[in-house]
């Protein structure tokens, strides 16, 4: 079985998934007992984090603190505009002494002819500074900054230097950094650029020489008339030719893994086992899938034609995106799970029963033969062969009548194997309870209560490992209010 | 499943950058309106990440200090709280640097607790040692959704950063939290 991964639990925690993919996850949830204790845990984790982060420290405290910002963004700093005329000021000075060649705008506004005479370009603005200034007094002596000589409006007390490196200036500096950076950047990416693509035009050349070879013309793999009768040692050669590279495209998709019905294909290569297996994604009905269930000898020309026609299948990463509504919706499980069960396992009933009917005996077919080992044949029977007959003998309406009586049952007589028998009866009806929450959580707090009461009347180890179970899966479905707070008080008296 | 349930009603967009653009301009009542209405949910998000209640009521104030001497540079069109946020993790991790060195702060026991208790008080140390070997971000991130109980969606926003690496983010916390608490569990340490 396939496990939920940490980000499927966890946004199903926190309810971020959509209502497909949670309903899916319930299920998953409803029959895996491994997931359903990691989502426990990280349900109790999540309440203990709840407690020790969150600090309610009351009216009091907040009025005293804000009263300390206010004071702290009084105390000892000037008000911004003061702090941007400066900043602005230190900028244009910084400018100006880092290129002391003067500007026009630097000039004195009364200027009559904004034209720069090219003589007084070439010093600083120093030299230049009393010709427009009517004022009679000369500039000051101490090694007069440009900017601030030659700026025309009238400064209260500008300093010749900011006061000190501080986070006034700090913005101004960064800004002139980045800057600088902005303007030295596009040579070295315009070279990196050029490198890369240099590398992807060599790469693709040197791989289309090598797969042409002779230098034969290069041909779209025809799908019927060559590939239908080759033999199977070429098969990975046409494949691995797909018309990508005729776009030009530097990493081209790799075919389907299970595309020929050849033998040599069934044992899945390591490229398959990164391929995502149908069943993973559990937000999506598994689609008929072309890649497991090919006729396996009689029409060989039909499966080469499949990789053409979807020639991108989904990757096996975990992908969330955003629904119009703006919640999530996790498309196929983590990595890890896939490449740790690269084989497809066999499938669960809701998963035959959700699939055309048309498709269940083909994929069944094909999965026994090829990915399941005669070991594994050997060591436990295939459920597939035995579930789905009891779920269509037994009508729906029976089993869960079947499961009410055994309650009453065991309610009357007090017996703990009565009770036992009452929550397996409910644990067969399961698969015949519908979809809704409240059906569900009808058939979990009967299990539940059954497998409670059983272990409360005669106590055992098994017995508690059950009941503690079939608590915790009870509380995914149980409503916030007394019956989940039932449930905590099961698991409370389990515990201890 | 948690239900999501902000605790803070956001200011309007609007109002607040009005209130922004008068701030910028050295209308200090108006930063005054701003520090009103987001030095509560600042300070819970300091308290999350400095777990010390001093150490939270001082990275809010600085925070907000340097947001008021670095007002001007504010950018526009942007929402303030994201970026005091950063201002505020920023320093969070400044001050887990210089603390680095202290242990995490047991729980206060009676001597007359139960072995239940202690469980439990062991349970949160370990949790909250791990916490503390978070990363900022992943840190930052469960903060928003434990103490705030933003959506994924807020929680990008506020960030600044897309809804996928919201979800990574907090399920790699949580499953890092999860591996650590048990692994020391097992281990048999970390007892307050």
């Amino acid at each position: 079985m396939i496990h939920l991964t940490l980000q499927q639990l966890s946004a199903f925690l926190d309810g971020e998934l959509t209502e497909a993919s949670t309903e899916l996850i319930r299920r998953h949830l409803s029959e895996c007992d491994a997931c359903t204790l990691r989502f426990a845990r990280i349900e109790a984790q999540e309440e203990v984090m709840v407690r020790i982060l969150v600090d309610e420290p009351g009216d009091a405290f907040f009025v005293e603190l804000s009263e300390s910002i206010a004071k702290a963004t009084t105390g000892g700093k000037s008000a911004p505009t003061a702090k941007r005329s400066e900043a602005k000021k230190t900028k244009a000075a910084d400018r100006t002494a880092v290129t002391p060649r003067p500007k026009p705008e630097l000039r004195p506004a009364p200027k009559p002819e904004p034209k720069p005479t090219p003589k007084p370009e070439a010093k600083p603005a120093v030299t230049s500074e009393p010709k427009p200034a009517p004022k009679p007094e000369p500039p000051p002596a101490p090694a007069p900054r440009p900017a601030i000589v030659s700026r025309p409006e009238p400064a209260p007390a500008a300093p010749a230097r900011p006061p000190a490196p501080n986070s006034e200036t700090r913005p101004i500096l960064y800004g002139r950094r980045v800057e600088d950076k902005k303007r030295r950047a596009p040579g070295a990416a315009i070279a990196w650029i050029a490198a890369a693509v240099l590398c992807v035009i060599v790469m693709s050349a040197a791989w289309v020489g090598l797969h042409r070879g002779d230098g034969a013309p290069r041909a779209v793999p025809r799908p019927d008339a060559d590939r239908a009768g080759a033999p199977v040692e070429s098969a990975p050669l046409d494949v691995s030719a797909p018309p990508a590279v005729a776009t030009n495209e530097p990493t081209p998709e790799p075919m389907p893994p299970v595309a020929t019905p050849t033998p040599a294909d069934t044992h899945a290569p390591p490229e398959a086992a990164s391929q995502p297996v149908p069943e993973v994604a559990l937000d999506r009905a598994p689609e008929p899938e072309p890649t497991l269930a090919p006729t396996p000898a009689p029409a060989p020309a039909a499966a080469p034609e499949k990789p053409h026609e979807k020639p991108a299948k989904p990757k096996a990463t975990a992908r969330a995106d955003r629904s119009s509504e703006g919640s999530l919706r996790i498309m196929v499980p983590g990595r890890q799970e896939a490449a740790v069960t690269p084989k497809p396992t066999a499938p669960t009933p809701e998963r035959l029963v959700e699939r055309p009917a048309q498709n269940i005996v083909p994929v069944r077919t094909i999965i026994t033969e090829t990915v399941v080992s005669p070991d594994d044949r050997d060591a436990d029977p295939p459920p597939a062969t035995t579930a789905p007959p009891a779920r269509t003998t037994a009508s729906p309406a029976r089993l869960i009548q079947e499961a009410k009586s055994a309650s009453l049952r065991a309610a009357k007589s007090k017996d703990p194997a009565a009770f036992d028998d009452a929550a397996s009866a409910w644990e067969r009806a399961m698969p015949a309870i519908g979809s809704s929450p409240e059906e569900l959580a009808m058939a979990r707090r009967e299990i539940a209560q059954a497998r409670f009461q059983a272990w409360a009347e005669s106590p055992t180890a098994s017995r508690r490992e059950a009941a503690v179970t079939a608590a915790r899966a009870y509380l995914l479905y149980a409503p916030p209010g007394p019956e989940r707070d039932q449930a905590w008080t099961w698991l409370g008296r389990l515990k201890h | 499943m948690n239900e999501a349930r902000s605790r803070t009603p956001w200011l309007d967009e609007e109002e607040e950058a009005g209130l922004v653009r008068a701030a910028k301009q050295g209308n200090r009542h108006a930063f005054l309106a701003l520090v009103d209405h987001y030095h509560r949910p600042l300070y819970r998000l300091a308290f999350a990440l400095a777990r010390r209640r001093d150490d939270a009521a001082e990275i809010t104030r600085e925070s907000f200090a340097r947001a008021w001497a670095g007002i001007h540079a504010f950018p526009e069109g942007k929402r303030f709280f994201p970026w005091l946020l950063r201002m505020a993790r920023n320093l969070s991790v400044a001050q887990a640097r210089r603390r680095a060195g202290e242990p995490t702060a047991a729980a206060d026991l009676s001597p007359v607790a139960t072995q239940e208790e202690r469980d439990d008080a062991a349970n949160e140390y370990r949790i909250l040692d791990a916490f503390r070997s978070l990363r900022p971000d992943e840190q930052m991130a469960l903060a928003l959704r434990v103490v705030e109980g933003l959506r994924y969606g807020a929680i990008a926003e506020w960030l600044d950063q897309p809804v996928g690496v919201t979800l990574t983010r907090l399920s790699t916390a949580r499953g890092f939290l999860l591996a650590k608490n048990e692994e020391r569990a097992e281990g048999g340490e970390a007892k307050p």
